[in-house]
């Protein structure tokens, strides 16, 4: 078999001939995209961090299957988008706990506490913050498979051919689901792109 | 530029922001096409938008949980491994087949003790009914009747003995 031109192919290659030092370089190159995919999709930033951490974990245990048709990091965005899947569909039969809930362990403290509404932030700074979460409330509002295009889209290291790959659909579909998650935000987030805080001019 | 391109580019948009030779190509296009522009705008800036999200906090020792967590998956498995090829040893299963088949053997004999038991019990009702078997012949029956109009005899006339006498 031809050796892939894809450096990372190569080293997940090496990986699957028991090579460590290999493997730690692709979870440093892979950790930051990975864990903003998860994040964004997930929503909890714990849940998130332990999530990203399976997927690597996963990674390892399924390198005898890797073949180096696909692109590495296709392959690993697809990992992580089912194991995402997986935790929306089990939050989904077991919905969480709500914010007051009480502490098992601090009578009287409820389980999640929410920051300190005493605090006082520049009112730049409050905007910003106003903005992000509309923003990310929009992506969460979106069918699943929009918003893991669009997410997905970010990512700088897949094409649209790779981004269809890791959904299973074609080109077309993939590049749909774009249009119309983006058509969404759009709508959603019309006020705030109207008032120019996010306006870049062509 | 005609509207296939101008979709090219907005799917360039998409991904990374244009270049200047794009966006100037853009600009005329644009110009041409006014009732484009708002959406066109939108769409830069919801690219802005996607853009200034903020990037998760990866801590810094992430690697070293990752490689940590493997390594006590491999240990399990490994764990799991011995136990089971212990599970295996000759030497653990020769006592427990010799106690096994000494249990089948004692299941058998009871089994055939059991029905040599019935055997004898059958064998003893048969030789019961073999001794009924010798009762008269049903021919004697034939004479039934006549016998019992004999037995039906009239009462004896004790008057009429004396007047006799």
């Amino acid at each position: 078999m031809a050796e892939p031109s894809d450096a990372d192919a190569q080293l997940m290659l090496r990986v699957k001939r028991g090579d460590p030092a290999a493997f730690t370089a692709l979870v440093d190159q892979y950790k930051q995209p990975v864990l903003n995919f998860v994040a964004r999709t997930l929503r909890d930033p714990t849940e998130a961090e332990d999530l990203a951490q399976n997927v690597f974990v996963q990674a390892w245990k399924s390198r005898a299957r890797y073949r180096a048709t696909a692109k590495f990091s296709t392959w690993l965005f697809t990992i992580a988008r089912n194991l995402c899947l997986n935790e929306l569909r089990r939050r989904a039969r077991h919905p969480a706990e709500p914010l007051d809930a009480p502490h098992p362990e601090h009578d009287g403290e409820p389980l999640h506490q929410p920051p300190d509404a005493q605090t006082v932030s520049p009112p730049d700074a409050l905007l910003h913050d106003e903005l992000e979460r509309k923003i990310e409330e929009a992506l969460a509002a979106l069918p699943e498979n929009q918003r893991t295009a669009i997410l997905l889209c970010r990512q700088e290291e897949l094409s649209y051919e790779e981004i269809a790959e890791v959904l299973g659909c074609s080109l077309s579909a993939t590049k749909s689901l774009i249009f119309r998650g983006r058509e969404t935000l759009k709508e959603q987030l019309k006020p705030y792109l109207r008032s120019g805080d996010w306006q870049a001019k062509p | 530029m005609n509207d296939a391109r101008y979709q090219q580019l907005r799917e360039t948009g998409w991904r990374r922001p244009l270049t200047d030779a794009e966006q100037a190509e853009l600009r005329v296009w644009l110009a041409a096409h006014p009732e484009a522009q708002a959406d066109w705008w939108a769409e830069t800036g919801l690219s802005a938008a996607l853009g200034q999200l903020p990037v998760a906090p990866v801590p810094t020792n992430f690697t070293t949980r990752v490689l940590q967590e493997i390594g006590r998956e491999a240990a399990a498995t490994e764990g799991a491994r011995a136990r089971y090829w212990r599970s295996l040893d000759w030497r653990r299963w020769v006592p427990r087949t010799a106690v096994a088949a000494l249990a089948v053997v004692l299941i058998i004999a009871s089994l055939q003790l059991r029905h040599k038991v019935e055997q004898a019990k059958i064998g003893r009702s048969v030789a019961a009914m073999a001794s009924v078997a010798a009762a008269p012949s049903t021919d004697m029956l034939k004479d039934f009747e006549p016998i019992k109009r004999l037995q039906a005899a009239p009462v004896v006339d004790k008057e009429l003995l004396v007047l006799l006498r």
